[in-house]
């Protein structure tokens, strides 16, 4: 099969080259097609000839020498000019011996044919003439139609990249499996100089690219290379695109010792031209996302020092103060006094473990370091390994948990997820009244599960709920509690590891519900699906 | 009784040193790995608490080192979210572990749980844990009275979180002790959905276990029968969520 296709390609290819050549180069082409249309000529004008002998009694000779314009006709179209001049003058030459008295003479009786003769051949030589440039363009027309094509064709698989040397590999490929030339693309290095970034495997370049000569090219945006050697070399042309060369397109030989036509030299530097877009293109857009990353990192890193700050030294001030009243004033705290200076050091602790393990959270997520490690779980499990974490939180609330019983165990991380829950869950309880109930409800559906929390408190505004997973957002309306935006962030960002989404909506008549989505991996759990009915 | 704590930080030495004194045990203390070994065939200890991030071996080696001899109790100092770091302690034969940062009731808990396996007291015959009566002769098991009819999957595995009740017990125990030893950590499913049958029978509400905990990543712990406010405190840091967000 494979080979199949390797022998289809070669011969389109071939075909294809050998199309470009023939269409830009007649001269050639005469040449090559050599004395077969002189034959055939001759033969037409015989069977002519042949034909046109038995009834020749019955033709006015003007209607004779009319007839043999088809020949001239024929040859013009089908070979061009020279076959076509060639077949006049043999037609001439027939009509005289075998019609024009004296018959198989070359002698003319009557002077008034030596018109007919002129007229015959002035005739024949137009037609020929028009007729030949006539397929000449349509020939043109044809070469250009497929021309554009490529350059079409060619420009919609750049179109789709967005990595400058995905756009050298597409020019040489194309390069090569389009007019089996040998190419290869270089662009400049990060540092200095310039470095080959695709080079066709088939057909191979015959010699190394020369970096003198291609950061000539890049320099200077002139073409070099060929026609100074007998030995085709190398030829060079910049990826120049508005006086900005952003790279250089080597070709290499055709396979023979011609060397590239000039055709095929057009065809290269508009390729070339092309890919200059592409690369600037890419280059722009590369330009742009590192300008939104720089912003992006800046925002984030001012968001950092103030949450950092903020939420760090807020504690430790609380711890030491309460110390400070402890060591001092000892002898004078009341044992309720005392018990709430330890109650303070004990919750300014706590909340400095959170801000730990939210920003190990964050960092782990940030440096791709978060791994999951998937094991079959239940989420009923998941769920109460969370809600035993918020114990304290939870206290004096009512928490409906709803677990179908059609809930198949799915493959997560259990610590994270475990993790993500309890992310939503404390914002539940931050941001609801005391004692206000808070619900989960789990929702098992065909590719996925879907978890949702939903509490009775501030709410989430429509427009927000995009903006409230995002690092260090916090919405306006949760101003008065602390916080560092990161909660929702990690969440997210669990949740996304496993393949899944999480969204918030505003709950009727109050509250927000968070709902996390988990895609099954298929396979196995469909396996174990069939252990837990038993 | 004396109470080994091999740890490189002073502060945490000296407020467990605090701590365990307040509760009656002596303390001896080493601040590197090199020393705690010293110390754990010097000092005769009843019990090892073992940093595993240690400035000379890692607590893995001292780990070993000790095990090879010795099968004093040992419990790991620990970090969140270090499951793998967990499990292979528990693994190389640690007994238990507490995680960074950690509640002094948790801590006291696992002491207690180890000493008391250290001390070989025959295994009770019959276990009391919060409504739960268990009697291991009579293969009986009662909730509030009401017997509770278990698979014997079911009763196999809920003996065996029994007679270790207050320890982890990683997965791949509980499977080679309840399954066989030709199972192993792929098989962790069928723990799951057994374990799931067996909190439907046994808890008040499954969705929030109280007598079977899962220690996530890890494996399962029975809460410990002396743990006698019911229902219990959860096990986390002072039973406050060590992991709650900030973020709205």
């Amino acid at each position: 099969m494979r080979a199949f296709r390797r022998a289809r390609r070669k011969t389109r290819r071939t075909l294809i080259q050998w199309r470009v050549l023939d269409a830009h180069a007649p001269a050639v082409d005469a040449r090559r097609q050599g004395v077969g249309p002189y034959v055939a000529v001759v033969a037409m004008v015989g069977a002519l000839t042949a034909l046109l002998w038995i009834p020749r009694h019955l033709f006015e000779a003007v209607n004779i020498a009319l007839l043999y314009l088809l020949p001239v006709l024929y040859s013009a179209v089908k070979w061009g000019l020279r076959p076509a001049l060639f077949a006049s003058g043999l037609g001439v030459m027939a009509f005289d011996f075998f019609f024009i008295p004296p018959i198989f003479s070359y002698a003319v009786s009557d002077v008034r044919y030596l018109i007919s003769f002129a007229v015959f051949l002035v005739v024949a030589v137009l037609t020929a003439s028009l007729a030949s440039s006539l397929q000449q363009k349509t020939r043109e027309a044809e070469r250009r139609a497929r021309m554009a094509a490529l350059l079409l064709g060619i420009s919609r698989r750049m179109a789709r990249v967005n990595d400058a040397a995905a756009i050298g590999q597409i020019v040489v490929d194309h390069v090569a499996e389009t007019w089996g030339v040998p190419a290869a693309v270089l662009l400049p290095k990060n540092g200095e100089g310039l470095e080959v970034v695709a080079e066709s495997a088939k057909p191979p370049l015959m010699r190394q690219v020369n970096p003198t000569i291609a950061s000539w090219v890049y320099h200077h945006g002139q073409v070099a290379g060929y026609g100074t050697k007998p030995r085709p070399e190398l030829l060079y042309v910049p990826l120049k695109s508005e006086d900005t060369v952003y790279g250089v397109l080597c070709l290499g030989d055709v396979g023979s010792a011609q060397g590239l036509s000039s055709e095929l030299r057009l065809m290269a530097e508009a390729v070339a031209g092309l890919a200059a877009i592409s690369v600037a293109r890419v280059k722009a857009e590369e330009q742009a996302r590192l300008a939104v990353l720089t912003t992006e990192s800046e925002r984030i890193r001012t968001a950092l020092m103030d949450s950092l700050s903020h939420e760090l030294r807020t504690p430790v001030t609380a711890i030491l103060g309460a110390v400070a009243s402890l060591r001092e004033a000892w002898v004078k705290l009341g044992s309720d006094e005392m018990e709430a200076l330890v109650a303070t050091i004990r919750d300014s602790a706590l909340r400095m473990n959170r801000l730990i393990t939210n920003l190990l959270g964050m960092v782990r997520l940030e440096s791709g370091m978060m791994r999951l490690n998937r094991k079959i779980c239940d989420i009923a499990d998941v769920i109460g390994v969370a809600l035993g974490q918020m114990e304290e939180a939870l206290e004096g609330r009512p928490v409906a948990v709803n677990v179908p019983e059609a809930t198949s165990p799915v493959m997560v991380d259990e610590v994270l997820l475990a993790q993500a829950l309890v992310n939503v869950l404390s914002n539940a309880v931050k941001y609801s009244p005391d004692g206000s109930p808070i619900e989960i409800h789990v929702e098992p559906l065909p590719h996925a599960v879907r978890l949702s929390v939903r509490d009775y408190g501030i709410g989430v505004d429509a427009a927000e709920v995009d903006k409230l997973f995002e690092k260090f957002y916090r919405s306006p309306k949760t101003k008065p509690w602390p916080g560092t935006g990161l909660g929702l962030a990690i969440c997210q960002g669990i949740v996304s590891a496993h393949g899944g989404r999480v969204w918030a909506e505003p709950a009727t008549p109050r509250g927000t519900v968070i709902r996390l989505e988990i895609p099954r991996a298929q396979a196995k759990e469909a396996n174990i699906r069939d252990h837990f009915g038993d | 009784m004396t109470i080994l704590v091999i740890d490189d930080e002073a502060q945490i030495r000296r407020v467990l040193k605090v701590l365990l004194q307040a509760q009656g045990y002596r303390v001896a203390e080493a601040s590197t790995g090199a020393d705690g070994l010293v110390q754990a065939f010097a000092a005769h200890p009843d019990c090892i608490l073992l940093d595993i991030g240690l400035p000379d071996l890692s607590g893995f080696e001292v780990l070993k080192s000790i095990r090879r001899q010795s099968s004093v109790p040992i419990i790991m100092l620990t970090i969140r979210d270090a499951e793998q770091d967990k499990v292979q302690a528990l693994d190389l034969g640690a007994d238990d572990y507490v995680s960074k940062p950690f509640g002094a009731r948790e801590l006291l808990a696992r002491i207690r749980v180890a000493l008391r396996h250290r001390a070989h007291d025959p295994s009770p015959r019959v276990l009391q844990v919060g409504p739960l009566t268990m009697d291991f002769d009579r293969r009986w098991v009662s909730r509030r009275g009401e017997p509770v009819h278990l698979t014997p999957i079911e009763y196999a595995l809920l003996q065996e979180l029994a007679l270790n009740a207050g320890r982890v017990l990683t997965h791949q125990h509980l499977l080679q002790k309840v399954w066989g030893p030709h199972c192993d950590d792929g098989d962790a499913h069928y723990l799951r959905i057994y374990v799931g049958h067996l909190r439907k029978k046994i808890e008040d509400d499954p969705t929030r276990p109280r007598i079977i905990l899962t220690e996530p990543g890890v494996g399962y712990r029975m809460m410990a029968p002396d743990e006698n406010a019911w229902p219990p405190r959860a096990t986390s840091p002072e039973g406050e969520s060590a992991g709650s967000p900030d973020g709205s």
